[in-house]
């Protein structure tokens, strides 16, 4: 299974500058896709989350085209060919 | 001139140079102007600002930009009005509007785009861009229009078709997301990482959000540099609640006016109003929604500056608080037949908050409140296609005018 991740500009010195990065193998919701992230590259992991494993306040995740808060947080499942979309939450108005 | 310094990070305080640059690398916080205040501080006066053009640029020295002729279509420097037949309706003795639906293209937006505009071009962008719930879409359009710019903007495809064509005719491109604002605004966020272009509320946003606060500016000298009691204004991203509620701390600071600095109300629709139940429940964590609102330039369901209106709100000693949808057109009505100004569908909450504090007594009737009306209501005619009136149908001639009219007129025993 193979799940595409989309890296804002200002987390791309953490991807060695890729801007999407894809995760293989059996995370089964979007908390196991981003651990897995983290086990690739392990400085991204304290970007995207505070000390007790909650999403930081100013970074949006989207699962394909919706926000994961409308569907089941982190627990979210994730299916093959599925993309995960990290955004900075601070654009509009 | 401008005092700008830099940009830092609202959380983190980690400072940028000049550039266009929105979010921070090490925290991912907002990233702001950031001044010389005290250099400001100890230049500015009433004088100097009377000095300078009838326009918001009479404030550039408070804006992170030098004044800019070439964005400048006259935006800002709006009427302040003494809403007499309002605030007898409402018990409210010293009422004023401040009446943003005369800006260039109608809504408070000209007075943010005019900012991010100047900035686009000093830092040679090659387009000017937004994510937009109808209003910013026009005044990027004009202004790009004027600094002779391509123009993009992002909009959710069921807007009201006034503010779409009210773009496309500045020769915008119009890009119609099939979403909600927020996932127009997330696609924009994505095409401004793919593409050069200044989006005036993405990687232009620390510049464009300053705008705003000239609406606390100009508020002050128009009372005769005197800071109101309160004031009301509508919330949806909550940038330019926060920016007005920074504007008159900083007039403060310069020494411009003295305090108590203004109590600030928000107001909401109950169709979208996540800033609103965040405030009534305590918390400053903003909980997301998806908007079902007759005010489209309010349906923001995740408002990326929720949590800094709600801390300008406590610390203020103000509030922010919503009003059921079937409120918005009777606030745009009462605005309409009392003071004579059409306002939008944000005008008719901001006009219906202030009604239900004043009703509940939350509001002192001595107090000096000022109400911002952001934008002008023939953007929005949809939602007042049923509002109550008086109409007469008669054949060209005046026994049939008669015949209708009189009827009406005179109660028949």
């Amino acid at each position: 299974m193979t799940t595409k991740i989309k890296i804002p500009t200002p987390l791309r010195r953490h991807t060695n500058g890729l801007s999407t990065v894809e995760v293989n193998g059996g995370a089964a919701n979007v908390r196991g896709t981003l651990d897995t992230l983290t086990a690739q590259y392990p400085t991204i992991g304290e970007r995207l989350f505070d000390g007790q494993g909650q999403v930081k306040s100013h970074i949006n995740i989207f699962l394909n085209n919706e926000d994961i808060r409308f569907l089941n947080g982190l627990e979210t499942n994730v299916k093959d060919g599925d993309t995960v979309v990290l955004l900075p939450a601070l654009a509009g108005g | 001139m401008s005092f700008l310094r830099g940009l830092r990070c609202r959380e983190c305080g980690t400072l940028y140079p000049v550039d266009a640059l929105f979010v921070c690398d090490e925290c991912f916080g907002p990233l702001e102007a950031h001044y010389d205040e005290t250099a400001r501080n100890a230049h500015v006066t009433r004088a100097s600002i009377a000095q300078g053009p009838r326009t918001l640029w009479r404030y550039h020295d408070f804006l992170p930009s030098e004044y800019t002729p070439r964005v400048d279509l006259s935006d800002g420097w709006t009427p302040l009005i003494r809403a007499h037949n309002l605030g007898r309706e409402l018990g409210l003795r010293n009422l004023y509007l401040k009446n943003d639906t005369v800006n260039p293209t109608f809504s408070f937006k000209d007075r943010v785009v005019s900012v991010a505009a100047a900035k686009a071009l000093e830092f040679n962008l090659p387009a000017l861009a937004c994510a937009s719930t109808g209003n910013l879409a026009g005044s990027v359009a004009a202004h790009a229009a004027r600094a002779g710019l391509p123009s993009y903007v992002f909009i959710p495809a069921d807007l009201e078709p006034a503010k779409i064509q009210s773009a496309a005719i500045y020769g915008a491109t119009v890009v119609a997301v099939d979403g909600d604002y927020d996932q127009a605004n997330r696609l924009a966020t994505e095409a401004a990482e793919t593409y050069g272009w200044g989006f005036v509320n993405i990687n232009l946003r620390p510049y464009y959000a300053e705008g705003s606060k000239t609406l606390a500016y100009e508020v002050a000298e128009q009372l005769g540099w005197r800071a109101p009691d309160c004031v009301i204004a509508p919330v949806a991203s909550g940038a330019l609640y926060t920016k007005i509620n920074r504007g008159f701390e900083e007039l403060y600071e310069a020494n411009l006016i003295s305090g108590p600095l203004p109590k600030m109300i928000g107001a909401q629709a109950a169709g979208c109003a996540p800033v609103a139940t965040a405030f009534g429940k305590s918390t400053r964590e903003i909980v997301p929604v998806k908007p079902r609102s007759l005010a489209k330039s309010l349906a923001i369901g995740n408002p990326a500056d929720g949590r800094y209106a709600i801390d300008a709100a406590r610390k203020s000693g103000g509030g922010i608080f919503s009003i059921p949808e079937n409120a918005i057109a009777q606030g745009m009505a009462l605005l309409a037949r009392t003071e004579g100004i059409f306002g939008e569908t944000a005008s008719g909450v901001t006009v219906s908050v202030l009604k239900k504090l004043a009703d509940a007594r939350a509001i002192d009737p001595d107090e000096t409140v000022v109400a911002y009306l952001t934008g002008n209501g023939l953007k929005t005619r949809e939602v007042i296609e049923n509002v109550a009136h008086t109409r007469i149908d008669t054949a060209p001639n005046l026994e049939s005018f008669q015949e209708q009219f009189e009827p009406r007129v005179f109660v028949v025993a």
